[in-house]
Formats: structure tokens, C-alpha cells, sequence
């Protein structure tokens, strides 16, 4: 008895779950109940047919995007079967007659080469094969064929060949608009590739003459500077990885220090507290250093006598918090302002400006630096990290790039 | 920082972005070139192996413990036999488990070496 | 006990905490130690703070408590929660620690991009921390309650203030150092007393029963019983009743209680000569079997078909383990997989040699503490066990660094969820709720336990932690294993099977607490539900995800290499050369 109630009541469960996935897998195609009049439901319904068919489109014309589209587009003509090719293949097919594929492919190659809509008839031996007749519509993007619908059907029809049209240039303007999403995506990676930050030319040459001046007094010390510095630029110039660890980048802004650090002896003073659970979260490349470089320009550069600066990495749960203070010249807040907005002169603060814009891009608004700062003030940097982010991760795999 | 004397901080923050595209909506999937699905699809094969083999000696040696101290003589008659029980469960479980939770890190991470010396090879 | 010691302890242990808690990151003031400070947590560290965060009340308190009234059926327990480490090993740790995420819900939402998906984890971690702070609340109560003598539900309220404090000011700053700190008192607060009790084991001069004998009191006992009992008496028994039994007032007479079943008041006290048998509670059927069903597995327990319970604890704590919110983000710490896996091992062998413990205390606990088998308060046996064996000041300051441990034990746990499951309903489940909803979610993330905890105190510290297994055995495992083993799961696979396995486990789970159904079959397929949830959380996932095909997560080949390709080994792309290396 209890077994048997058990029984149901899983079963109950199972199908409920199975419910709420197939829910999911489909959000409900259902539309309201009341929709007016006949022309109006016909809007409505060759609307919602094409806002259904628009996803895949816009993915590009591949043979996935085409079936699915395909599928939900039939409904739209009421004919017996409608194909898509490109390049001389035939992407997707649905409906019966799939045995008229050549005859298909050869308009789909005619619509190709002319760049216009035709109507053909189909000769078939077959007795109950429902196809007679099709129209075939080119699919253009930017002036180019990529290739053709075409429409399947029992008997010749003017509306159809109509439909077919509109239809083929509705799917044109999908693709284009896919072939939109590419160029974007791409711009939104060069433009994160180029801001990647840089390591300034002014730090190489400091770094070098300095280096050299120690080549004669204290040799071993210049021998142990160079090696610092080949470190220091082989991390910076690296190409792989937009993201690297907090780890390596605290590394990375050590050797940063050291070099300073040779060029102005005890004048500056750097503690570091770092909570080591926020150590492996994944950063964006370079987005540290430029910080730091910053506080120790307003620090030592700019005449104050003992510079302190302050770098903690502290574990806020989901997020890391980062906190970079000096005790500096500060800034006039307005300035700063313009700066963040790109406004300033290119010269200074562009490293500022530069880790704010790729935290915003990479993590969204809520996770632009926050500058606290007046005249004479010193300046305190905060960043706050996620721990976790789609598509962020410190580095890809494993890259057989023969290093090492 | 509120010494006196220290003159006023403000707070800065830099614009929103013009355009409110979501932050970073791509996800890069970009296969590594590296990584060979094939060599992934091996090297699953065999870390998957290697843990479904040590599962199956836990759930084994575990999964039936139950079932021959279901079996042992009643302690009423021979009060040795409850001993065995204390020993297993109280004390001999946990080195096993130990030793067990060793051996597959030496394995696993030789096979993940093998995987790693065969794609820089490739 | 002496609350003066006891006080004493507990507030050195909590002031310990935030002294480490506030201090504990690692500073360096001059470049040399620089790298010596963003150096990340080796495998040793972060173990400790796992099993620090891991061993809970139930693990401190409540192990020894069934064992004492249960018998060793109930060592199935901790060598569950020990075992749980190794399946976590074999198919979760390194892949989980590559995939990037932090919680569950990002490891759903990297995995499967589906929003989804990702809520619907959210709110299951959710639920698992609720149940999972439930059983620590109550910990927290009875410990306090022991030391301090303040009532139950005060002790639980008071630990809910502390821990919501501490998170929601951010008062554990470096959560690696105070977990690991709280593994190493938990273990002292254990095997120092236990060298103390065995030696004073030995030297007993009432030469110890042996363990397969019926449990006896060892000299003048008065028990008190909180709430009404029944109990269960096989030979005609004598005692000094103040109060009313079988409906009859007493008021310090003598008393001789024929064979048979009784009924005692709440609040009465009864006072047994040496050498009297311990009467059962009616209804805790322990020693129907007699005195060897105490000893042997499977002839006694709380249900009526032993066998099957057994496999419901080890289902639900094997496979449990690897969908606890709290002990996950810790693995997040580790610098890469192979880093995860080493900490997981040792793991296994901290928490394995923790459990060496609690079965002697809870052998002791039934030999010297038998009173508490009456009342049914077996969950105090560790705490009562150093007064009753050694007394004296010894006793008294054992005492006390048992009660700091047992504090430890709950204030890390629960400090542990409730940062977890604040955070889930902060990002994932109340995402509206503006610039303060952490704090507000972590209010509302010890609220609901703690009512639940005053309003329903009486279940077992133990049970209440194996429901809240059996729940993420039976949605969590289901996700995580097949979320890195099979390139075929989709989002709606994932959902469905999460909300089926989860969903019935937690309708059995609710059924239980509530308790509509005293026995039979029905009880006990609720009462351990993994057994038939987990496959069924698995079973749904897989059909669900081959009916829906066509919706693979376009990355799930990328995803895989990640997860699976070991990183890049530690020092490429990164320097090679240091400072002091004189590398030529």
C-alpha cells in the first residue's frame, strides 16, 4: 500500500519536473484569448511566427540556425514544404518532397546568379507527392546572394510567390542584422584588446638609466635589477589572456616596486595586506599596476617627502575588494572627473581612466573605480572584483605556445 | 584619515558607459586551439574511469558492510563479533578512505601530465 | 557543570575568533616580504579551514549523543560525512575548482548559461543552509544552555545575533585562518578531554560494564525530566519521585514502578539507587532487542527497517557532501585543481581523524551519563561526560574547553552558512532589493532557521543535518556530476532534475519534521529519502536533457576543456626568475 503510494508519488514528481522542464525549453508560444478581429489575429499571428523564427536567424545562415527557422516559418504559407540553400547545399527542409532536392538547388544556384525571384514547376512522377510547383527568393546581405528560400507547393499562386518575397527579404534583414552582431562582438573585443593597458615608455627609460647607474657602483645589485625588469616587461607584454590572477598581477606590481624602489631608495614605503582567499579571483590583465604606477607618481614624483602607499586585497564573500592608497598630492576632484570622462589632456591620468573603463566594461557600471580624493588629500582607489563572471577566467586552459 | 588638518577628500566615480549594452555579454567560446576536443574527450574518458573505479570500491566495500553485519552471529551469543563492528566503522574506515583518496590524486594527476606532455608534443 | 569556567571558555574562544578573524591578513611592510604575502593558501591551510568549517555541532555533539542512545548503527554517520570528501574527490573538486565559480549557482550558471538554472540552485542552496543552520541553532542552545543555564531557545537566538553581526559587518576578514583556528580547537576541545576520560576509565574501581550490557546507573542519580515520557521498565524498578507518574502525585516518597510502561510527568524528579537498570523511553525502541541491540548494527535504531535506513544515511552523506553551500566556496581558495584535490585528501584525513572521537564519547556517555538516555538529552553527553567521570576542578576545566569547542563548532558552521546562503539570496534569489540587501539578506538568512529552531526544538542535532544532506545528494549531486561528466545536459535537464530530486526530498524532508506519519514504511521512505530522491533527481535530469536536445549550451565544448584540461603548471607566464635565486 505505502509502497504503491510512494510509487505515485514519484511518479506525481517526475512529471511535474518534466513539465517544468519542457515549460522552460519552449517559453509558451501561447498568445492571449482575445485578440479582435480577423485581421488583426492575422497580424498578430504572422508577427508572433516571425518574432519566433528571428532567434536562430540570428545566429547567421548555418545549418542549425536555417532548420530551426525553417520549421517555424512554414507555417506562414500554408504550402507543402519550404527549403533554404546556400553555396550549392541545401541548409534545411521541411515538409515532404524532399526528393526535389536537386531541382531546388539548381534555382537556388539560377536565384544566385540572377539576384531575382522566379517561379519554376516541379515535374514529378510520383502520384501523391503534393509538390507541383515552387518560388524561389533570393536572401541578400549587403548586396551579396548567400542563398535561397524557396517555397514548395501544389498549385501556382500569385499571393504565394508574394509571401515568398517578402518572406526571403524579411530573413535578409535578419541575417544582416546577425552579420551586425558579429561586427559588434568584434568591436567590443578589439576594443577591449586595445585598452589593455600598457606600461608606460617614461617607466622603461627610468628603469634602464637607473639600472645603469648601478652597473658600476654595486654590480650584483644591477645583475638582480635587469633580472627583475625582464620579468616585469615579459608579464606586461604578454599576448595571451585578457584576465590573469590577482596573484600574479600582486607579482607583477612587486617587481613594478622594486624598480621604483632602486630609483628612490627609503623615500617610499608600501604595505601590502592581502587576505590570501581573494588571491586566485580572476582580474583583468595590467589592472593593478596602472594604479599603483599612479600612486607612486602623486607620491614621490610630485615632491612629498616620505610617500606611503597602502595596497590591501580583502574578501567580501562574492566579491574581492581592492584598495590602493597614498598619501600624496591627491587631486583636484573636478579634474579627476573629467578625466574619468576622457576629457583631460592625454597625458596624464590615463592609466586611471584606462582600468576604470575595462572594470566597467568587463564587470558592468557597478564595478567602476571609486576615487576618494582632494587637493592635497592623498588619493584612496577602490575596485571591487566579483569572484565570479561569465566568460571571465584567468586564463585559457592550456596554450601550446612553447613557452618555458 | 580624519586628522585634523587633512584637508577633504571627495568621492569620484568615472560616467556609465554611453551605450547600455550588459557588460560583457560575450562569452568567448572560442575553442583554445590547444585544446583538442578529442584529447579532452580522452582525457575525460580516463579521469572519468579512474573515479568511477575508486567510487565503486567505496560504494563496494561500504555498500556491503551493511549487508555481512547483517550476517554476523548475535553478540548475545558471541559478544566478539559486535567488536568487529566498533573496529570497521570506529577506526579501520578512515586510514582506508585516506589511502583510497591518495592513490587517485597520484593517479589523476598522472594522467592529466600524460595529457599535458602529449599537447605540448602535438 | 561550573558556569564560571564554562563562561569563561566560550567567550575566549569567541574572542579568539575575532581577534584572528580581524588580524589574520597576511601584511608585509617591506618589498622582501612581499611575496611572501600574496602567496596563495597551501594545501595544509585551506584543508583546516575546511574541516573547520565542516565539522559542525552535529559532528561535535550529535554523534555521540545517537551512538550513547542509539547504538553503533549510528557510526554510519560519521563515516558517511568522512566518505562524502572522497566521492567530492573523485568527481567534483579539481573541475569544480576550474570551472571558476564560487557558489553553485555560478557553477550552474557557467556550465549551463541559463539564468534559470542559476536561480533555481540559488533557491535550493537556499534551502539546504536553512536546514543545515537548524541543527547548529539548536547546538548552540543546548551548549549555552548546559554553561550558562539559560534556557534552550535563548542560546540559539543568541548565537543568530552573533553570527548575523559578524557577517553582515564583515567582521571575518581572513575566513582561512579563523576556520583552520576553529579545526584545531575543535580537535584539542575533543582528544585532550578523551586522553583524560580513557586513563579515568581504566582506573574505575567499578570495573566497566561491558558494552553489550543493558545500561545501569553507577550511583545516586536524580534525573529530571524536562518533558513528558514514557518509559519502558522491565523489572520492578525503585525510586524517589517528586512529581507525577502514571498521574499520581508524588512528593519524595518511594516509589517501586512494576514492569511495563509508565508515564512521567514534565518537570517531575526521580532519584535511582546505584546498580538500577536505566529505563527506556517508549517509543526509542533501542533495546527492544536487549541489551545487544545497543552494540549490534541493525537490531535497533529509531525505525523499523534498519537495513534500509542504513542506506538512506549512506546515499545522503556520501553523496551529500559535494552539494553543501558552505564547504564549497571554500575549495574557490585554492590557487587550481590539483591544488583542490591535494586539499580534499587531507581533508579526508582531518575529518577522519576527528571521527575517531566521538564514537568513545559516546560509549562513555552511555556508561557514565545514562540519566540523559531518559531524558532523552543524549546530544549533552560530550559536554556532561569530564564532570561525571573526573569531577573536581579537572573535570570542571575539561568541561569548559569542551563547552569552547562545542561553541566552535557551531559559531564556524554557522557563520559558514550564513554567509552562503546570504549571499545566494542576495545575488541570485531577492536581486531587487537594492544597495543593502546583503545585510538584509543576512537577516533574513538566520531568521527563518531561528524560528524554526525555537518553535520546533525537538529534533535530534544529527537527523536534522541528514535531511539536510539527503536534500543536496539528491539535487546538487545530480548537477554537479553530470554537469562535468556529460556534455549532454541542458539547462531545462538541469532544472527539472533539480527541482524533482531537490523537491522531493525537501517534501519528504518537511513531511518528516512535521510528522503526520509516526511509522511504517511511509515513515521511513520519508524519513530517509535519498535512496529513491537521488536517482530520481538523476533519472529526470538525463531524460529531460535528451528530450531537449537541441538546447546544448553552445559552450559545452569549450566548458569541458576547461574544466578538464589541467592548468598551465604555476610559474609559466608567470616570472621565472626571483629575487635571492642566483640563477645563472
Amino acid at each position: 500500500m505505502t509502497g504503491l503510494l510512494v510509487a505515485v508519488g514519484g511518479t506525481l514528481l517526475f512529471a511535474a519536473g518534466l513539465a517544468a522542464g519542457r515549460l522552460l525549453a519552449r517559453r509558451s508560444a501561447e498568445g492571449g484569448t482575445d485578440l479582435g478581429s480577423p485581421v488583426e489575429r492575422a497580424t498578430f499571428h504572422t508577427l508572433h511566427t516571425a518574432s519566433v523564427a528571428a532567434p536562430p536567424l540570428r545566429a547567421g545562415l548555418t545549418e542549425d540556425a536555417a532548420r530551426k527557422a525553417v520549421r517555424r516559418l512554414r507555417p506562414l504559407f500554408g504550402t507543402a514544404a519550404l527549403g533554404l540553400t546556400a553555396d550549392d547545399r541545401l541548409l534545411a527542409w521541411d515538409g515532404p518532397g524532399r526528393h526535389h532536392e536537386d531541382t531546388v538547388l539548381d534555382r537556388g544556384r539560377q536565384v544566385r546568379d540572377t539576384g531575382r525571384t522566379q517561379t519554376f514547376a516541379v515535374d514529378c512522377r510520383d502520384p501523391d507527392c503534393p509538390v507541383r510547383w515552387g518560388a524561389a527568393a533570393p536572401l541578400t546581405v549587403e548586396q551579396r546572394v548567400l542563398g535561397a528560400l524557396v517555397v514548395l507547393g501544389g498549385t501556382e499562386s500569385a499571393s504565394v510567390v508574394r509571401a515568398t518575397r517578402e518572406v526571403a527579404r524579411w530573413v535578409s534583414v535578419q541575417l544582416e542584422l546577425a552579420e551586425l552582431d558579429r561586427t559588434r562582438t568584434g568591436l567590443i573585443e578589439a576594443e577591449i584588446r586595445a585598452l589593455r593597458a600598457q606600461i608606460s615608455p617614461h617607466f622603461i627609460y627610468n628603469s634602464l638609466a637607473t639600472i645603469a647607474s648601478f652597473v658600476r657602483t654595486d654590480p650584483e645589485r644591477a645583475r638582480e635589477l635587469l633580472l627583475e625588469f625582464a620579468d616585469f616587461t615579459r608579464y606586461s607584454f604578454r599576448r595571451h589572456g585578457e584576465f590573469t590572477t590577482l596573484a600574479e598581477e600582486l607579482r607583477s606590481v612587486e617587481q613594478f616596486l622594486e624598480l621604483v624602489r632602486a630609483r628612490f631608495g627609503q623615500r617610499l614605503e608600501v604595505t601590502l595586506q592581502i587576505a590570501p582567499e581573494v588571491l586566485p579571483v580572476a582580474v583583468p590583465f595590467l589592472c593593478l599596476q596602472p594604479l599603483v604606477e599612479n600612486a607612486v607618481k602623486h607620491g614621490l614624483e610630485e615632491s612629498v617627502e616620505r610617500s606611503r602607499i597602502t595596497i590591501s586585497a580583502q574578501d567580501e564573500g562574492a566579491t574581492a575588494r581592492i584598495v590602493i592608497e597614498d598619501n600624496g598630492v591627491g587631486m583636484e576632484p573636478d579634474r579627476l572627473r573629467r578625466i574619468l570622462r576622457g576629457e583631460g589632456s592625454p597625458s596624464t591620468g590615463i592609466g586611471l581612466r584606462n582600468v576604470d573603463e575595462r572594470m566597467r566594461q568587463v564587470y558592468g557600471d557597478d564595478h567602476g573605480l571609486v576615487i576618494e580624493t582632494g587637493v592635497g588629500a592623498g588619493m584612496k582607489i577602490t575596485a571591487r572584483i566579483p569572484k565570479y563572471r561569465p566568460g571571465v577566467h584567468s586564463a585559457p586552459p592550456r596554450t601550446a605556445s612553447g613557452r618555458g | 584619515m580624519g586628522a585634523p588638518g587633512t584637508p577633504r577628500r571627495e568621492v569620484v566615480t568615472g560616467a556609465p558607459r554611453a551605450s547600455h549594452r550588459p557588460a560583457r555579454p560575450v562569452r568567448v567560446h572560442a575553442a583554445d586551439p590547444a585544446a583538442d576536443p578529442l584529447a579532452v574527450q580522452a582525457l575525460m574518458r580516463r579521469q572519468l574511469r579512474l573515479g568511477a573505479m575508486v567510487f565503486g570500491v567505496l560504494a563496494g566495500g561500504t555498500g556491503l558492510l551493511p549487508l555481512a553485519f547483517s550476517a554476523l552471529p548475535d553478540p548475545a551469543v558471541r559478544p566478539g563479533s559486535a567488536l568487529i563492528v566498533w573496529a570497521v566503522l570506529g577506526v579501520a574506515v578512515y586510514p582506508a578512505l585516506v589511502v583510497l583518496g591518495r592513490w587517485y590524486v597520484v593517479r589523476a594527476e598522472r594522467v592529466e601530465r600524460d595529457t599535458a606532455a602529449d599537447l605540448e608534443r602535438s | 557543570m561550573n558556569q564560571t569556567y564554562g563562561i569563561v571558555a566560550v567567550s575566549a574562544a569567541l574572542v579568539a575568533t575575532l581577534v584572528i578573524g580581524s588580524t589574520g591578513l597576511r601584511v608585509s611592510r617591506t618589498t622582501s616580504d612581499f611575496y611572501v604575502a600574496s602567496r596563495t593558501v597551501p594545501p595544509y591551510l585551506n584543508a583546516m579551514a575546511v574541516s573547520g568549517e565542516y565539522l559542525s555541532a552535529a559532528s561535535f555533539l550529535g554523534i555521540a549523543g545517537l551512538v550513547a542512545a542509539q547504538g553503533v548503527e549510528m557510526l554510519w554517520f560519521p563515516v558517511g560525512y568522512a566518505a562524502g570528501y572522497l566521492v567530492l574527490l573523485v568527481f567534483v573538486a579539481a573541475p569544480l575548482r576550474r570551472s571558476g565559480a564560487y557558489t553553485l549557482p555560478d557553477f550552474a550558471d557557467s556550465r549551463l548559461e541559463s539564468k534559470a538554472a542559476r536561480r533555481v540552485a540559488g533557491v535550493l542552496v537556499v534551502g539546504v543552509g536553512w536546514l543545515y543552520l537548524l541543527p547548529q541553532l539548536q547546538g548552540a542552545g543546548l551548549t549555552l544552555g548546559l554553561v550558562t543555564g539559560a534556557p534552550r531557545w535563548l542560546g540559539g537566538v543568541l548565537v543568530a545575533v552573533v553570527v548575523t553581526l559578524a557577517v553582515a559587518a564583515g567582521g571575518m576578514r581572513s575566513i582561512t585562518f579563523v576556520q583552520a583556528f576553529q579545526y584545531c580547537l575543535k580537535l584539542t576541545a575533543l582528544l585532550v578531554p578523551a586522553v583524560f576520560l580513557v586513563i579515568a576509565w581504566h582506573g574505575d574501581p567499578h570495573p566497566a560494564r561491558a558494552v553489550d550490557e543493558p545500561p545501569t546507573f553507577r550511583r545516586h542519580t536524580q534525573v529530571t525530566v524536562e518533558s513528558t515520557v514514557r518509559i519502558r521498565i522491565d523489572a520492578p524498578l525503585r525510586a524517589v519521585v517528586t512529581g507525577t507518574v502514571d498521574g499520581e502525585g508524588h512528593d519524595g516518597g518511594r516509589l517501586v514502578l512494576d514492569p511495563g510502561v509508565h508515564e512521567v510527568r514534565a518537570g517531575t524528579t526521580l532519584r535511582f539507587p546505584p546498580e538500577a537498570p536505566v529505563p527506556g523511553r517508549e517509543g526509542d525502541d533501542v533495546r527492544r532487542g536487549g541489551a545487544a541491540g545497543w552494540a549490534a548494527p541493525l537490531s535497533g535504531g529509531k525505525d523499523d527497517h534498519p537495513l534500509y535506513t542504513t542506506y538512506g544515511l549512506i546515499c545522503a552523506t556520501f553523496l551529500g557532501t559535494m552539494g553543501l553551500p558552505h564547504v564549497l566556496v571554500r575549495f574557490y581558495t585554492n590557487p587550481d585543481g590539483r591544488a583542490a584535490r591535494r586539499t580534499t585528501v587531507i581533508v579526508l584525513a582531518l575529518v577522519g581523524g576527528f571521527y575517531l572521537l566521538p564514537p568513545l564519547y559516546g560509549l562513555l556517555g552511555r556508561l557514565y551519563a545514562p540519566d540523559l538516555l531518559l531524558t532523552g538529552n543524549t546530544d549533552a553527553a560530550v559536554l556532561v561526560l569530564p564532570e561525571r567521570l573526573l569531577g573536581g576542578v579537572v573535570g570542571d576545566l575539561l568541561g569548559a574547553l569542551i563547552a569552547a569547542g562545542a561553541c566552535a563548532a557551531f559559531l564556524s558552521t554557522a557563520s559558514g552558512l550564513t554567509l552562503s546562503v546570504a549571499g545566494v539570496l542576495s545575488q541570485d534569489v531577492l536581486p531587487t532589493l537594492g544597495v543593502r540587501r546583503f545585510r538584509l539578506a543576512t537577516l533574513l538568512a538566520v531568521a527563518v532557521p531561528v524560528t524554526v529552531s525555537v518553535a520546533a526544538s525537538k529534533l535530534p542535532v544529527a537527523n536534522a543535518v541528514g535531511l539536510a544532506f539527503a536534500v543536496a545528494a539528491s539535487s546538487f549531486c545530480p548537477l554537479l556530476v553530470l554537469g562535468i561528466w556529460w556534455r549532454g545536459l541542458t539547462a531545462p535537464g538541469a532544472v527539472a532534475g533539480l527541482l524533482t530530486g531537490g523537491g522531493s526530498a525537501f517534501t519528504a524532508v518537511a513531511l518528516t519534521i512535521a510528522g503526520p506519519l509516526a511509522d511504517g514504511w511511509t515513515h521511513t521512505l520519508l524519513a530517509w529519502p535519498a535512496v529513491w530522491t537521488v536517482p530520481l533527481g538523476f533519472l529526470t535530469m538525463i531524460l529531460v536533457s535528451l528530450a531537449t536536445r537541441d538546447r546544448i549550451p553552445a559552450g559545452t565544448e569549450a566548458a569541458m576543456a576547461r574544466l578538464h584540461l589541467p592548468e598551465r603548471p604555476a610559474g609559466r607566464g608567470a616570472p621565472t626568475t626571483r629575487r635571492g635565486v642566483t640563477t645563472p
